[in-house]
This record gives C-alpha cells, sequence and structure tokens, in this order.
C-alpha cells in the first residue's frame, strides 16, 4: 500500500516538475494558412464593438492574416508590461510610447512606410506628424485629432449679457485677462451668498494651460525642465487664482461634490470647460446648448494636441512585423478611421474625411464652431509620442500630486513651488523613463 | 537497531516525498522570489531592459536623497502608533462586552464581526462616501453644530480619518480576545471576589495578566499589519493630499508599478523589512516585563 503511495506521489512529483519546467504555454494558433496578428485594446462595449467591424473589414481585404484582438479591461498598462518582461506581448500595442521607446519596445516604422506603395502621407492633414515621432523614431502614424479648446454654455453668457467667446476672439480681445472677466460675471450665486453654478473647472493635465500661456515646460529634447519660465509657473498660478483669489472656480474642499469638469458643464453646475473633441459625443443630450471656442491664449499661447486614435505601434519581438504593419496600415487607412471616428473620441487626420464629417459623425450633435478642432489643428501643440508631454510618471505623479496641491492650496506661490520642487525634477529627468 | 534505522530512513524519505509538492513551491515562488528581490534591490531595472547593477545606490537615494520615503514613514508610523493602540483597546472592549452573559449573544457577535468578512475595497468605498462634505458623518456632527469638513480632501484630517476608519476591522481581535478571556477559569474571579475586589481589580489584576500573550499576539499583528496598510491610501486618496496619505507600501506600490523602478522598490521592501523586523524584536524582548504565560515560572 505504501509502495502505492510512493509511486502516486513520484508521479505527482514530476508531473510538477514538468508542468513548471517543460510544458510549453499553450499558444492558440492561426487557421490553416494564415498568419496570426494579435492587439490588445482598451475601453468600453462601444470600443470593442468598433476594433470588431475593423477586425471584419480588414480580415475580408486581407484574407491570408488572422487578427486575434484581446480587450483588456483594466490596468492595461500594467499587463502590457507583465507580457512585454515574459516576451508574449501582442504584436501591436497602445501605450505612452515615448516612455516605452526609450525601452526599445517598438519597431521604428519609417522603413515599413518606405515600402508601403499605398501610404501616403499628404493624405493627412498638416501639422500631425510629429506626434507620432520621437527622438528621431517614427513609433505611429497620428491620425486623430484631439485640439483642446473652450466649450461653453450659451445661455449662460446670454444671461450674463456677455458677448461670447467666438466674438471675443473675433475682436482679438478673448485672451487669459478677459477670461477671468467673464468669469466674475458668469458666477451663480444662491440667496444666501453661496455659489450655485461656477464659471469654471479645470480639466487635467495643467500642461494645457502652460500651452496656453505660451510657456514651453521641458527643453533639451525632454531631457531637462523649464520651471523657472514665468509663462510655466503663472498658467499654474493663473488657474489656482480662479478659486483662489477670484472664486469663480471651486476651491479644492468642494471639488467632489461639483464633480469632474465634464460633469460639472454637462449638469450645469459650471459655464466652461477647456477638453478636446471626446466631449462632443459626451455632451450629446445637451448638444444646441453649448459650443466651443478657442482657448483663452497668451501672446505665444497654443492650444494643446495629444495622441489620439490608439494606434499604438508594433511591438519590436513581434513575430509578423510585415502583417502587424498592414493591420496598422489599415488602421490609419480611410475605412479604418471611418470606423473609429463614429466613437467619436477623436477627429480623423485624413483629409478626405476631415472634409466630410456627416460620413462619420451624428452632424446633429456637433456644435456650431465644431470646424475650430481643425483650424487650431497647424499651430497647436504636439507633445511627442505621448498623451501627455512624454515625462517620467515620477515627475509628472509629483507635480500633480505635491507641487499642483501646495499651489491650489495657496499653501505656496507657484513661482515658489515651482523654484523648491526644481532641483528634484530635474534629477526625475535626468533618470530618464 | 538496523531495521529501526532502516525504516526511519524509509519515513524519513517518505515525508519529504509528501511534502515536495509544498517544498517545490516554497523554493520557486517563496524563497526564490525574495532572494531574487534581494539581487534586484542592488540594480536599475525596468522589467522590460536587462537589469543593471547600481550596488548601494538604491539604499542610498531612499534614506540620502528621497524625501517622499521620509514622509510615507512619518505617515504609516503616525498610523501604526495610534490606530494599533485604538484597535487593541476597542476590540478588547467589544470582546468583554460580549463575553457577558447576555440574551441574542450570538446575533451581537456575528453583527460585530461582520465588517472584518467584508470586502476591503467595498467596505472603503462606504467609507468614502460616509467621508464626503455632505456625507453622513458631516451630517450627524452638523448636528452639534460642527461645520462639515472634507475630511479626505484636506490633507490635516485625511490620515485622521483613515484611522478612524481602521476601527473598522476590529473583528479579528475581538474574536481572539474573546476566545482568551473564555480561557480564564471561573475560580479566579470567585477569589477575587471573596477577597473583596470590585471589577476594576479583577479586570486589571486578573483579565489583563491572563489575556496578556493575546495582547500580545494582537500587538504584534496589528503592527505588522498597520506598516502595510495599502488599500485606503490607494482606493480612498491615492497617496493625497499633499502626500498626507501617502503609506509606505502605496509608495513602494508605485515605485514597483507607477514608475516601473523595481530595483528601487525592492530596497523599499527590504528596508521595511528590516524595520519590522526591529520593531518585531523591541516588542518580543518587552514582552518578559509585561506577558504573564501561565505555565511559566516568576
Amino acid at each position: 500500500m505504501r509502495n502505492y503511495a510512493l509511486i502516486i506521489w513520484i508521479i505527482l512529483f514530476l508531473a510538477i516538475l514538468w508542468f513548471l519546467f517543460v510544458q510549453p504555454a499553450e499558444e492558440e494558433k492561426p487557421p490553416e494558412g494564415k498568419v496570426q496578428v494579435k492587439m490588445a485594446i482598451w475601453g468600453g462595449v462601444a470600443e470593442t464593438e468598433a476594433w470588431a467591424a475593423r477586425e471584419k473589414d480588414f480580415e475580408s481585404k486581407n484574407p491570408d492574416i488572422d487578427v486575434k484582438i484581446e480587450l483588456v479591461p483594466a490596468n492595461y498598462e500594467y499587463k502590457m508590461l507583465a507580457m512585454l518582461a515574459a516576451g508574449t506581448a501582442p504584436d501591436i500595442i497602445t501605450l505612452n510610447l515615448a516612455d516605452f521607446a526609450s525601452k526599445d519596445v517598438f519597431l521604428p516604422l519609417d522603413p515599413f512606410l518606405e515600402k508601403d506603395s499605398t501610404f501616403d502621407k499628404d493624405a493627412f492633414l498638416p501639422g500631425m506628424w510629429e506626434l507620432g515621432e520621437w527622438r528621431g523614431q517614427r513609433l505611429t502614424v497620428p491620425a486623430g485629432i484631439t485640439t483642446q479648446v473652450l466649450f461653453y454654455k450659451k445661455a449662460h453668457f446670454a444671461e450674463a449679457g456677455l458677448p461670447t467667446p467666438n466674438e471675443y476672439a473675433e475682436r482679438g480681445e478673448w485672451n487669459w485677462e478677459t477670461f477671468r472677466k467673464v468669469c466674475k460675471k458668469l458666477v451663480k450665486k444662491n440667496k444666501d451668498g453661496r455659489i450655485q453654478r461656477y464659471a469654471y473647472v479645470h480639466y487635467p493635465p495643467l500642461w494645457t494651460y502652460v500651452y496656453m500661456f505660451g510657456g514651453e515646460p521641458f527643453k533639451n529634447d525632454y531631457t531637462e525642465c523649464n520651471f523657472e519660465d514665468p509663462k510655466v509657473y503663472g498658467a499654474y498660478q493663473a488657474v489656482a487664482d480662479l478659486a483662489l483669489v477670484d472664486s469663480v472656480a471651486p476651491p479644492i474642499e468642494v471639488t467632489t461634490q461639483v464633480g469632474s469638469a465634464w460633469q460639472a458643464f454637462l449638469h450645469d453646475r459650471s459655464s466652461m470647460l477647456i477638453s478636446g473633441p471626446w466631449m462632443v459625443r459626451r455632451f450629446a443630450s445637451i448638444a444646441g446648448t453649448y459650443d466651443i471656442a478657442p482657448p483663452p491664449m497668451e501672446p505665444g499661447g497654443k492650444a494643446m494636441q495629444i495622441i489620439g486614435n490608439r494606434i499604438g505601434g508594433i511591438w519590436r519581438g513581434s513575430k509578423n512585423p510585415e502583417a502587424a504593419y498592414k493591420w496598422f496600415a489599415y488602421q490609419i487607412s480611410e475605412d479604418g478611421m471611418r470606423i473609429w471616428s463614429r466613437l467619436g473620441f477623436d477627429l480623423p487626420a485624413l483629409k478626405s474625411l476631415a472634409a466630410h464629417p456627416e460620413a462619420w459623425m451624428d452632424t446633429t450633435i456637433v456644435p456650431e464652431h465644431f470646424h475650430l478642432f481643425y483650424d487650431l489643428l497647424d499651430e497647436s501643440v504636439k507633445p511627442p509620442a505621448a498623451i501627455t508631454p512624454p515625462i517620467p510618471a515620477k515627475l509628472q505623479q509629483q507635480i500633480d500630486g505635491t507641487v499642483w496641491d501646495e499651489i491650489r492650496r495657496g499653501k505656496k506661490t507657484a513661482k515658489q513651488a515651482f523654484e523648491d520642487f526644481l532641483p528634484k525634477a530635474q534629477k526625475i529627468m535626468k533618470r530618464g523613463f | 537497531m538496523k531495521k529501526t534505522i532502516s525504516f526511519r530512513k524509509k519515513e524519513a524519505r517518505e515525508f519529504y516525498l509528501y511534502i515536495s509538492p509544498w517544498l517545490c513551491g516554497l523554493v520557486l515562488f517563496t524563497i526564490g522570489a525574495k532572494v531574487a528581490s534581494i539581487f534586484i534591490s542592488f540594480t536599475r531595472w525596468d522589467i522590460i531592459t536587462a537589469p543593471k547593477w547600481v550596488g548601494l545606490e538604491n539604499y542610498w537615494e531612499i534614506f540620502f536623497d528621497d524625501p517622499l520615503f521620509w514622509q510615507s514613514l512619518k505617515v504609516t508610523v503616525t498610523y501604526s502608533l495610534v490606530s494599533v493602540p485604538l484597535l487593541l483597546t476597542s476590540s478588547l472592549l467589544v470582546a468583554i462586552l460580549l463575553n457577558q452573559k447576555i440574551k441574542a449573544l450570538g446575533t451581537y457577535r456575528t453583527i460585530f464581526y461582520l465588517p472584518t468578512v467584508l470586502p476591503a475595497v467595498a467596505s472603503t468605498m462606504l467609507w468614502m462616501m460616509l467621508l464626503l462634505r455632505d456625507g453622513l458623518i458631516n451630517e450627524f456632527l452638523g448636528l452639534f453644530g460642527i461645520p462639515p469638513t472634507a475630511w479626505l480632501s484636506n490633507e490635516n484630517t485625511a490620515l485622521w480619518a483613515i484611522i478612524g476608519m481602521s476601527l473598522w476591522g476590529f473583528g479579528t481581535g475581538m474574536i481572539i480576545f474573546l476566545a482568551g478571556l473564555q480561557g480564564i477559569p471561573d475560580q479566579l474571579y470567585e477569589a477575587c471576589t471573596i477577597d473583596g475586589a470590585n471589577w476594576w481589580h479583577k479586570f486589571w489584576h486578573v483579565t489583563v495578566p491572563m489575556i496578556s500573550p493575546i495582547i500580545f499576539f494582537n500587538f504584534i499583528m496589528g503592527v505588522i499589519g498597520t506598516f502595510q496598510v495599502f488599500t485606503q491610501g490607494y482606493i480612498m486618496t491615492n497617496g493625497g493630499p499633499n502626500n498626507a496619505t501617502l503609506f509606505y507600501v502605496l509608495y513602494l506600490y508605485r515605485n514597483a508599478f507607477e514608475y516601473f523602478r523595481m530595483g528601487y522598490a525592492s530596497a523599499l521592501a527590504w528596508v521595511l523589512f528590516f524595520i519590522l523586523v526591529i520593531l518585531t524584536l523591541i516588542i518580543f524582548k518587552s514582552s518578559s516585563a509585561w506577558v504573564y504565560y501561565e505555565g511559566q515560572r516568576n
């Protein structure tokens, strides 16, 4: 009996060792005669459906390629990191490209684009190209426009007897000073003096305001901070002063009650918001009550773009880079972009699609000055290959968590806070990603 | 004699074979991972590229060049210093109450233990709602004329709000205390009564010494547990405002999975390990002065 037990345990022990060290991971094989391309995505039902539609359309045009899309419902970046470390990453990954470019994660696209006779750079709207490049390497093709503009409630301006921001802009008077004056008139108070509606709730990231003030927060190809620039800390101070000095934006103590900037705007708890085109779909239920205008900029100021379209880059470890590129190329083609653009997260950068928004957008929900997203494109700031300026996460977190916190609580002036933080910031930048 | 040795050898061999699956797991996934993390703590490693040996650089940075390390340690020590005594006291008091002979005792015990079995994330979300500026806690305080506060948005109150919330988890300690209280022989209390002792004398001279090993156990576990607190700081405040709730393990997590500094995070983990070892040793050393073991002389 005991001998039997011993034999069973030896078998079990060997089986464990075999599973641990010998058994290779089971890999789903593509159908006979097809090359498989994997892509990991994130998002909700709408995005999943859009990706499925793209996949179906692409596969019908490329019967030799089997696209396999995996939805990562949460912690996308962590999962990709684990897969990259394990050498099992999908062929195409959507990440903050600049963060990972220095780790040699992505294949430069230039050789593929040069070989691709169907690719036409001129088909894209000018002024987008630099968004997909990082330190001399083309990592992606920016195909989604995300210009940050000012959203405003038309009725609130009329109620306060104010010209609209677009009218101010036409007169050349739309700057931060005017914006502050307008804010003071837009604030609505109860009989007991309590604020019922704020003029403005800011939407992160705050780099938007730095660029609006004409500041350049980083220098020398994003290896050094430029926080001594008055336009950089001045922008932070200006946003903080809306709550601290003018009382037209919610102080930190009530931010939870007011909700996020877009919720406050949607539910009439604020009159203005600066954000991108993804808000148009979000504000479909209040279409017609609001419009968009250029953000209030200081001399030399620019609106900010971020990288859109969630296209990502090709993983350097891809076993089928040629097929992966074909799938990538489809995503930036007219057919691929038309499907994605219907989601309304960003606007297509292809000239042919930009000229006909009715082909991909419900035109009944777009604001009157919708074209501003495109008009401001050429003159907007485009941080390379990243969602915000390509800086280490630690730096971003400390600016948001410590520096900005001190400023908006009035514990330090923006100048002081940035001066104190600068040595540490330079060290983090020097260390890199 | 020879037969006995051969039997023992056989038995030992079988013993090791039986525990071999567990041994494999221990060596590979526990000891192996720990040894690897010692090595990683001397490197700069972002998971994707190969680790680069940097010697003691990470440890140097922790102690001499990272104010956030000291801030996270300060937050964690404050949390531990306040919440451990609070938890010990509250769980002991409730255990004493639940050790009385009253009606529906089982129901009370269940109710008091219930928060402990709730998932930490769910109870944290619940507390977030309670602590809102227009939440129930402020509503209640308003009845006494206390103005509302945004507990979690204010750097002076955020940590205290989380400490207050930690009381919610007294159930585990309470159950252990209750078991200890039920193990105290009635004769000791009867002897005290005959000697004319009041309730305080009984509590201080009988109950406390008799359950001192349990207080000791709960104390050690409490200190270790509070040094590893993470969920509340991560979900409720994300370390803010202004790092007021930046718990040590949250800071470690950020370095590992947000800044991708695995070497630095491993060094932080080892520093925490040594802090806990030192604290545990101090508590153990002090225990001879205040822990009474029934079967022990002196």
